[in-house]
């Protein structure tokens, strides 16, 4: 399964894409922000001439591969190919987890949080040969506005940038507020302040050059779209072959210094079972996203010669438990509830690890430096959880319906409906296929409880899922939860721009999401990153300041390398 | 119809001349009626196979999206409406049909390119993989069932049953990933998967039959039971035959009796049957395809299953009806052509 589509039962495919890879905002506004110097070569150059070949493998198909079109992301195993190929105007820097340049040698804020301008690094070029210039930012920004080009970003743009909507409505032949001031500098002037769009910013781009004179329809036909890409990035695009390989090879001319290995292969497997045995073999020397089962854990983390590491992992699980209805929406039912659950257990059994501090509302990958989360952590406790009951006069012979959405019914929840009714909450298991699925949950919330199988949450929270006029079809606030207070501290984050006053903001939002649960947060199961010992080099450019590994965005493939 | 008429099953065959035994235009119009007839069943398998995949839960758009992307549930009917889902189903289906028709199988919701050009890149990789398990089926099924015939209740004749039955009984995938431990792993004679090494430096011819191997063994593997028993019982059965007796009682040598009369006959049927097993190869290529990660049109077809891709199921199921339809086909015909006992009507 392709580890970044999370789903509610199997109606709601909720993609959480890897290049939107979430991370710290750690500059003050109008601090320019130098970009590691490009033409600093790699320690090793001299001694591993050849540099070997990386071999990854992946199970996803060809089916989560629907285009290289950096706009349309969809799993994870696009964002690996693009961060071999291309480049994006900044970066997340993992081991700090501070956006630095990339394709820009250096970027401004304004003072009022406006105005973003980067400046791009000359002499850069596409592996055609043809120079990479602001208009080629320009270009891909602009792509990313139409839908129709088959853009999936163009949500967190239109609204952010001015002028953004009417281009996408036809209404304009360009977006207002993305300017080109010269061929080497690019601005973006926002609507209002916001520190996400830091995120948006770490799309890749695309050259403009190859879609000239095409209509967006044609561009998910194209030869670059479909089988051959380019970039600017420290590998160029060989072959690929749907589900069987892709090939990249060493782009000696590239920017930040030619990359230490010579070819980059990634390689599909059909069954999770036969890609170990590969791994195992020598075939391949790297694996991430995968899923062991309890069973496998041990035999996964033994592998001779193969080192690994806890990698994040979508999704998180949750319960949605309605406010419509009054007892429900009781804050001391909805801590008895979680207090019943051993979620640790659980996940333990079923994953052999999850991280619960993952589901709290901030952190999905780790909280911004600053943000304490100091929070009830609702460990395992049926007597508390009895006692709350009892205390709001909770009617034992009650039976409340838990819904779930689809045609398996997941592992985890008839042991989850084990222990919530260990506390004397009366159970009912309600199937409700995919297509109603949609209608209860959202369009109505005519349900009781509601089992989520999977929610990926923004580095920065907004509204989206909270909100009082979040309730579908302006958001998914499917539990028709309302605080005013907590809308406001969510709003004034998102556009303040210094660092401890949105950290400030956002701890006391934190405070009010862990005390009133809004949702109820159960576990994210991390997977693992198995990499063999003579691959060198990656650990700066995977490991985060927690500890856990990411590839969604990495940064330096030209510093890995294999050892002989 | 057509069904063995032994009108003198005392007689052994003719010599093999079908040129003089039928007349041109009786085969023909024997040949034309079976096509007519294919068609509607062709027809209906399509709209079955419409029906189904469009009564499967959720569609190609609510499979795309992610609400964290950005897109508006305004957005979703939009597509929706631009990929024509919206409308109801037996409209698409006419509208497909004309197009079918017409030589386009339309455009993958997915990947956006040519159905017909997606299934074109597959379908060798997959009659590849099934023609040689074919071969490999026949070859050991076909021989080591002469062999158990001929020495009926012999220590391997028994050997090769229990063999059989633990060849039926084991599940493919389980057998599969057996041989990727033993002779890719444990003994490293093959690559675990795949049709060609990335950066092979091998001849292309060399390095693909080395990928071969493995999955078409395996594939090939689960026929073999099937032949070996149909073999072992038809060879039992005309071995009883008067015809049969009657040609060691004119002093024939017992091998041109086993050759010329037992095995002519006995291995006829076996047309039928090869052209029979079509279905259960392409079923048994499903897992083979996914567990040795071989590109073929099974593998095509499950990852755009899960995506509700209803062009690329629909196309995919039309290009495997019109196989499966046509090698009975070819079954039949040959069948009429190689035994003078059959008739059409």
């Amino acid at each position: 399964m392709n580890p970044f589509r999370v789903r509610i039962g199997s109606r709601r495919s909720l993609i959480f894409v890897a290049a939107l890879s979430i991370a710290a905002l750690m500059f003050a506004a109008c601090v320019p922000v130098a970009a590691p110097a490009a033409d600093a070569p790699a320690a090793a150059e001299a001694e591993t001439d050849e540099g070997g070949t990386l071999t990854i493998g992946s199970v996803q198909g060809s089916a989560s591969i629907p285009t290289f079109l950096p706009w349309k992301a969809h799993s994870s195993a696009q964002s690996f190919h693009w961060n071999l190929f291309m480049n994006s105007l900044v970066m997340q820097e993992h081991s700090t987890l501070e956006w630095v340049p990339d394709l820009a040698e250096s970027y401004e804020i304004s003072e009022d949080g406006l105005t973003y301008t980067f400046h791009l690094r000359e002499g850069v070029t596409w592996h055609d040969g043809m120079p990479f210039t602001a208009n080629d930012v320009s270009f891909s920004f602009h792509a990313a506005l139409l839908p129709e080009g088959g853009s999936t970003a163009s949500g967190g743009l239109k609204d952010a940038i001015v002028g953004a909507l009417d281009y996408q409505e036809g209404n304009a032949e360009s977006a207002e507020g993305i300017k080109v001031l010269d061929d080497y500098t690019i601005q973006f002037e926002l609507t209002q302040p916001q520190v996400t769009i830091i995120e948006r910013f770490a799309m890749r781009i695309a050259p403009a050059h190859v879609f000239e004179g095409l209509e967006p329809e044609e561009w998910l036909q194209t030869e670059f779209a479909t089988t051959l890409p380019f970039g600017t990035g420290p590998f160029v695009f060989k072959e690929y072959i749907p589900d069987q390989h892709t090939i990249f090879e060493r782009n000696d001319s590239y920017f930040k210094g030619a990359p230490l290995l010579k070819n980059a292969v990634i390689r599909f497997y059909g069954d999770n079972s036969v890609m170990i045995i590969a791994l195992e073999k020598g075939e391949i020397n790297m694996v991430g996203f995968l899923n062991p089962s309890a069973d496998e854990f041990d035999k996964v983390t033994n592998l001779p010669g193969v080192a690994w590491e806890y990698q994040d992992k979508f999704p998180a699980y949750f319960f949605s438990i309605t406010f419509q209805d009054e007892a429900l929406a009781d804050k001391r039912f909805r801590q008895a509830f979680l207090y019943s659950i051993d979620r640790k257990e659980i996940a333990t059994q079923l994953w052999g690890n999850a991280d619960l501090t993952k589901v709290q509302p901030v952190s999905q990958w780790a909280p911004p430096p600053g943000v304490e989360l100091d929070i009830e952590e609702y460990a395992y406790n049926p007597e508390k959880s009895k006692m709350l009951l009892e205390d709001m006069g909770w009617d034992f012979d009650r039976v409340v319906e838990i819904v779930w959405f689809g045609t398996d019914m997941p592992d985890q929840l008839p042991i989850l409906q084990q222990f919530i009714e260990g506390v004397g909450i009366k159970t009912k298991l309600v199937q409700t296929d995919g297509a109603r699925g949609l209608e209860v949950f959202y369009e109505t919330g005519d349900y009781e409880i509601s089992w989520v199988g999977g929610w990926g949450r923004s580095y920065y929270p907004d509204t989206t899922v909270v909100g009082c006029d979040r309730v579908y079809p302006n958001g998914y606030n499917s539990s028709r939860y309302c605080n005013e207070e907590l809308d406001a501290l969510y709003n004034e984050a998102l556009a303040t721009v210094d660092d401890d006053a949105r950290n400030e903001l956002y701890t006391r939002a934190t405070a009010i999401w862990n005390d009133e649960l809004p949702w109820i947060p159960l576990y994210a199961p991390q997977s693992l990153l198995l990499i063999h010992e003579n691959v060198k080099g990656w650990r700066d450019s995977l490991i985060g300041p927690e500890g856990s590994a990411t590839i969604g965005a990495v940064t330096d493939l030209e510093k890995w390398y294999i050892e002989e | 119809m057509v069904g063995p008429v032994c009108a003198d099953s005392a007689a052994s065959l003719p010599p093999f001349k079908p040129w003089l035994n039928r007349g041109g235009t009786a085969l023909g119009r024997y040949i034309l009626q079976r096509i007519l007839i294919s068609f509607p069943v062709l027809f209906g398998i399509t709209i079955v196979t419409f029906t189904f995949a469009n009564l499967a839960p959720g569609d190609p758009v609510t499979a795309m999206i992610d609400p964290m992307s950005g897109i508006e549930p305004g957005e979703v009917e939009k597509l929706k409406e631009a990929l024509g889902i919206n409308r109801p189903i037996h409209v698409r289906y006419v509208i497909w049909l004309k197009e079918v028709l017409g030589g386009n199988l339309g455009y993958s919701y997915v990947t956006h390119r040519p159905v017909a050009v997606m299934i074109a890149e597959r379908l060798p990789q997959t009659l590849q993989l099934m023609m040689t398990a074919l071969g490999i089926s026949i070859l050991l099924g076909v021989s080591l069932g002469i062999y158990a015939a001929f020495n009926q209740y012999s220590l391997l004749d028994n050997v090769f049953t229990l063999l059989v039955f633990i060849g039926i009984s084991v599940p493919a995938f389980f057998f599969a990933l057996l041989a990727i431990y033993m002779f890719s792993f444990r003994i490293p004679l093959f690559p675990t998967s795949g049709i060609k090494e990335p950066l092979s430096t091998l001849p292309p011819i060399v390095d693909r039959l080395h990928h071969l191997v493995l999955p078409a063994t395996v594939l090939g593997i689960e026929g073999v039971a099937g032949y070996l028993r149909y073999t072992r019982s038809s060879v039992l059965e005309v071995m009883r035959q008067d015809y049969v007796t009657t040609a060691r009682a004119k002093g024939l040598r017992e091998r041109a009796v086993r050759i010329g009369h037992v095995l002519r006959n006995a291995l006829l049927p076996l047309v039928t049957i090869v052209g029979l097993s079509l279905p259960s190869l392409i079923g048994g290529a499903l897992f083979i395809e996914v567990l040795f990660s071989w590109p073929g049109m099974a593998r095509m077809a499950i990852e755009h299953t899960l995506g509700r891709d209803y062009p690329v199921i629909m196309g995919i199921g039309l290009v495997s009806a019109t196989m499966v339809l046509f090698s009975n086909l070819v079954a039949d015909i040959v069948y009429t052509v190689v035994d003078p006992r059959i008739r059409y009507e």
